[in-house]
């Protein structure tokens, strides 16, 4: 295998920590932005090429970090998912 | 598919490329997420082992996070995964309550490190440790088992600083996985 496809077959978990905005119960789903957040978070997976996996919610000490993984099988996967 | 100012921020992929060609699928999941979000703190990527990282569909999830100078040689990561991997043997593979680890480097190395200088950047050796509860993880940290390890995770040679929290995730799993 040449460099790059090593690369392009590895699996990868893409993550990040985002801010939430101060008062929303983004993981409460009887809320709005409880359901706007799982409504975008539930979409990633359903498209063809895109993530395996999505995994989402809180920290526990800082509530107001959300914490965001998707697997990926391969990075070619993923950049192909990112391009479309 | 985080929010930040490119997403994905990727070193695989060139921001000026994908910045058109994203916005039919990619943008469009994320276009409402600033209405709750206030902004991204980072949007990057990790090899976790074992993939996928099933530890993290646990009821809680202690992310940890070893940061170390950008520059760290392939050895020095070695040595650090080793010790890893020798607290997860002495130490968490010892206590009943652990429901899965997965670990594993940061793919770019330039992870801001959370209580750091003032625009700190690093490489990072991420483990994600799933448990019941926080009761547990907490009673876990009582153990001789883990008093007489921890040193292996904190005494890492070239390490700038540790962090760990807890979340609880919820897990979208694509139908036919």
């Amino acid at each position: 295998l040449t460099p790059q496809a090593r690369i392009d077959n590895m699996t990868v978990t893409e993550l990040g920590v985002m801010g939430v905005k101060p008062g929303l119960k983004v993981m409460d789903t009887s809320t709005e932005e409880g359901k706007l957040l799982k409504s975008i978070y539930d979409k990633p997976t359903a498209f063809p090429g895109g993530p395996s996996r999505a995994y989402y919610g809180l920290e526990m000490e800082d509530p107001s970090r959300l914490w965001a993984f998707f697997d990926f099988k391969s990075v070619e996967e993923h950049r192909t998912f990112a391009e479309k | 598919l985080l929010r930040s100012e490119c997403w994905p921020v990727d070193q695989f992929v060139l921001c000026d490329t994908h910045e058109s060609s994203f916005n039919r699928y990619g943008k469009d999941i994320v276009a409402d997420l600033p209405k709750i979000l206030t902004h991204g703190e980072y949007s990057k990527h990790a090899s976790l082992s074992p993939f996928p990282p099933l530890a993290l569909k646990a009821p809680v999830v202690e992310v940890m996070v070893a940061y170390f100078p950008s520059g760290i040689t392939q050895a020095g990561k070695d040595a650090a995964s080793a010790r890893f991997h020798k607290f997860q043997e002495k130490a968490l593979a010892k206590c009943r309550d652990v429901l899965g680890v997965a670990v594993g480097w940061g793919v770019e190395d330039d992870f801001p490190i959370k209580g750091g200088k003032e625009g700190e950047k690093g490489t990072a050796l991420f483990a994600a440790i799933g448990w019941e509860s926080v009761d547990k993880h907490m009673a876990f940290r009582e153990t001789e088992a883990f008093k007489e390890n921890v040193s292996l995770l904190t005494d890492m040679e070239r390490m700038l600083k540790i962090t760990m929290v807890h979340v609880e995730l919820r897990c979208v799993e694509r139908e036919g996985v």
